[in-house]
């Protein structure tokens, strides 16, 4: 088996590509090209840390090392409970809004709202409140009840009522009309059409879709602890501040495993449930 | 008449008993952060107070405002270029049935869960502390938990393809990287671009957000307006951000409309 | 090229072969054969009698549990699948293009096995293996279709593609999987004739088949299959129908899928 050597001149004039003018696809080159052009121009927009590119990365890994080096284990205990915590405004969070966008999402849907204003406002609202970050919200709510894990429920729900909504609105629009016609034969009213030939089809996607949203917001809410809306982001910002790396090991180590833990058991429970 | 055949025995509906666990759970957990839901509407007119900071935007800066939205699209790009190529590399590996020995998978697949479980706003935190304020450390972080995340939906992508496409180019005496660039890529080109877009949406997003804590962009901005109690340009902040991302929004779900 | 033209030389042996799968079926139960080169032999049994897990054990797509498989000389082992899958070539019962590629590419892939640049990753190739390729697909009768994409066509217009990329490899021995299983009576004609054909050229032909019209009609020597045996192995004139029997009875004495 040769291997041949490409790069000479002589050795390009030999080889082409599997079209049929030998060069590649006009699409494949534009994209290419295209691509390369948007990449160098955002570069242009970037201003990059000062001393310059490789020693940034040479201060990122200095610093990782320093988290690696000795982890704080007696600080185990606290970071467990403040661990817990997070994952309990996760849970909260998406529960609530789990309930509240079942209603919300039968409303923003075209094919079951009463009346195209309601679904259109509801559907603008779902839309701003997504636009936002939980953490943006977090602090809204904070200025509002103080510090504390209820704002950083509020956030998580408020979001995740968002994009549930969205999403049930859209799976209940997908319901071909054969299935609603089948029940409106039988004299249905809207209600019952809601609750028959809609929602069933549309409950199993938004369940699946609940899974993916609550392993977001354990994600979500491990940060919102930086502006005081409980969880362990507040600790995280406070080991960093005080160079407490040894803490800050046991506290990303802690992140990492409610999140892989978390996500597993999420994705076995519903494989099981769907 | 003849007695009708028996019924089989209908399987016991759970979902009763989900909800009812679920509710308990609900219940103690409340408890258990010592929530009360109230303080919500008690804290209503604050809340209200509190927007209302908002209802002068003050634009007077605007094409200051608009350099940062484009700096902060321009992490969000360099972010999703990052996060593809570290997907497009390692995602093969991670493909049970491309995959050139099972350890190699495992490893890969775990490397891939370890990116994707922190989030971005942690990768960032920690890289600006290390690596002080800029655009720079969001670009990293963005392209380091993306990439956990694009990988993983290749992986499975590659994972779906036909099996017989991939044996018989092995038969004709491929190697690895050949199988995978002649059947794998090839088989899932449209997923991949697909996702590509939808992720950069979400990243163009999420590059706002880094700048709160510091990674650059306009996010960080709007952090020092806040902290200087600046709430109209801060309002106006939040504006040019959120039409820009309704106008990626609505780019991205045209673009993947082409592609299809 | 093919390697030799001798009647008389082996181009496989196969020494106690058997194949037993991780789900407990037992694929193989020890099979001998010797397999002359540029000869046209059938392996003739019911679906489930380890006639693709023999073929299959010929170019490396399966490891045996015991035995070995010996091709031109060369023992069928890990390291040496790479230099066997550039000499032995397989076609396939569901074709096994990727359909998203073009037929040229597609034929292309077969000459994957010889050329292991980095060049081939980008599906840069050389103008000689592009010439090969075109051959083989003039050979075959598709040169018109050369740019379409593979899914676009029928699935005779699929197989004889899949065929080309065979012949690409220029391989001195070819294995065929079933290749008309999935096609129409016509078109399957069409394809076994090209496959006499190829043979006809100096190839060395080994084709699983279930049908024993075909076998009879286009074999040169026929080996009988059942339950991972040998049971027969003759000319086609040897076929009778007591033979028949041995080949598609079942064990418990029920009788399989004998046609006439």
């Amino acid at each position: 088996m040769q291997s041949s050597r490409p790069f000479t001149d002589a050795g390009m004039a030999a080889m082409a590509w599997p079209t049929a003018s030998g060069l590649p696809s006009r699409a494949v080159v534009l994209g290419a090209v295209g691509i390369c052009v948007v990449l160098t121009a955002a570069l242009s927009m970037l201003e990059l840390g000062r001393g310059g590119f490789l020693a940034s990365l040479g201060r990122l890994f200095e610093y990782v090392g320093n988290i690696i080096a000795t982890p704080d284990w007696e600080y185990a205990p606290t970071v467990a409970s403040k661990m817990l915590e997070t994952v309990e405004m996760a849970f909260l969070g998406t529960a609530l809004a789990v309930v509240m966008s079942l209603p919300l999402g039968l409303l923003a849907a075209r094919n079951s709202a009463p009346h195209p204003a309601v679904s259109h406002t509801i559907r603008a609202i779902m839309t701003t409140i997504r636009s936002l970050p939980e953490l943006m919200w977090a602090l809204f709510f904070v200025t509002a009840v103080g510090l504390g894990p209820l704002p950083g429920v509020a956030a998580i729900a408020l979001v995740s009522i968002g994009y549930l909504g969205k999403f049930l609105a859209e799976a209940i629009e997908a319901v071909p009309d054969a299935a609603v016609e089948g029940v409106v034969v039988h004299g249905a009213n809207r209600m019952q059409v809601r609750f028959y030939a809609l929602m069933p089809q549309a409950w199993p996607d938004f369940i699946a879709v609940t899974f993916y949203v609550f392993e977001h917001n354990v994600r979500a809410a491990t940060v919102l602890g930086i502006v005081g809306a409980g969880g362990i982001g507040y600790d995280m910002t406070m080991a960093m501040r005080l160079f407490r790396y040894d803490r800050l090991a046991l506290i990303l180590l802690a992140i990492y495993l409610a999140v892989t833990i978390l996500d597993r058991l999420s994705d076995r429970i519903r494989a099981r449930v769907i | 008449m003849r007695d009708l055949s028996p019924l089989p025995r209908k399987r016991v509906n759970a979902f009763p008993l989900w909800l009812a666990a679920l509710a308990a759970l609900f219940v103690v957990v409340t408890r258990d952060l010592e929530i009360d839901f109230r303080a919500l509407a008690w804290g209503a007119a604050d809340m209200g107070e509190f927007l209302g900071r908002f209802e002068t935007p003050d634009f007077s800066r605007l094409s200051r405002y608009l350099m940062l939205m484009g700096e902060t699209v321009a992490m969000g790009l360099w972010g999703t270029a990052l996060a593809f190529l570290g997907a497009f590399v390692i995602a093969p590996f991670a493909a049970r049935n491309l995959s050139p020995h099972p350890l190699i998978y495992r490893v890969a697949r775990e490397l891939l869960n370890f990116l994707r479980a922190m989030p971005d706003l942690l990768f960032a935190m920690l890289f600006v502390a290390a690596m002080g304020l800029g655009p720079l450390p969001g670009v990293l972080a963005i392209g380091m938990h993306v990439t956990g995340f694009l990988g993983k939906v290749f992986a499975e992508n590659l994972e779906r393809v036909d099996p017989g496409a991939y044996e018989a180019v092995r038969a004709s005496g491929a190697g690895f990287l050949q199988t995978v660039m002649w059947a794998g890529w090839p088989s899932v080109l449209q997923e991949t671009v697909g996702y590509t877009i939808f992720i950069l949406d979400r990243n163009v997003r999420m590059a706002a957000i880094l700048g709160l804590v510091g990674a650059g962009g306009i996010g960080f901005e709007i952090k020092t307006t806040m902290g200087l109690f600046q709430y109209d340009q801060a309002a106006a902040l939040v504006l040019v951000v959120g039409t820009t991302i309704l106008a990626i929004d609505y780019l991205s779900a045209w673009a993947r409309r082409k592609v299809r | 090229m093919p390697t030799s033209n001798s009647s008389t030389e082996p181009a496989i042996e196969i020494a106690g072969l058997a194949k037993r799968f991780a789900n407990g079926v037992e694929a193989l139960a020890g099979v001998d054969l010797v397999i002359e080169a540029g000869s046209f032999v059938v392996v003739l049994g019911p679906s489930g009698a380890g006639k693709s897990t023999l073929l299959r054990c010929i170019n490396g797509l399966e490891t045996p549990s015991a035995g070995r498989t010996i091709v031109e000389d060369r023992s069928v082992e890990k390291r040496s699948l790479r230099s066997i899958r550039s000499h032995v070539a397989m076609v396939f019962q569901h074709f096994n293009l990727v359909g998203r590629l073009n037929v040229m590419t597609n034929v292309l892939c077969g000459r994957l096995g010889k050329r292991s640049t980095l060049a081939s990753l980008i599906y840069l190739m050389r103008k000689d293996d592009l010439g090969v390729a075109r051959r083989a697909l003039d050979r075959v009768g598709l040169t018109d279709r050369a740019w379409d994409r593979a899914d676009r066509l029928s699935g005779g217009q699929q197989q004889r593609v899949g065929i080309a990329r065979a012949l690409a490899q220029e391989p001195s021995i070819m294995l065929a999987d079933e290749p008309v299983a999935s096609l129409d009576p016509a078109i399957s004609e069409e394809i076994l004739d090209l496959l006499s054909e190829i043979q006809k050229q100096g190839i060395t032909m080994v084709v699983s088949l279930h049908q024993v019209d075909y076998a009879r009609r286009y074999a040169e020597r026929i080996i009988g299959l059942n339950d991972g045996r040998v049971v027969f192995d003759g000319t086609p004139e040897a076929l009778s129908d007591a033979v028949l029997e041995t080949i598609y009875g079942r064990r418990n004495g029920s009788n399989g899928l004998a046609h006439g």
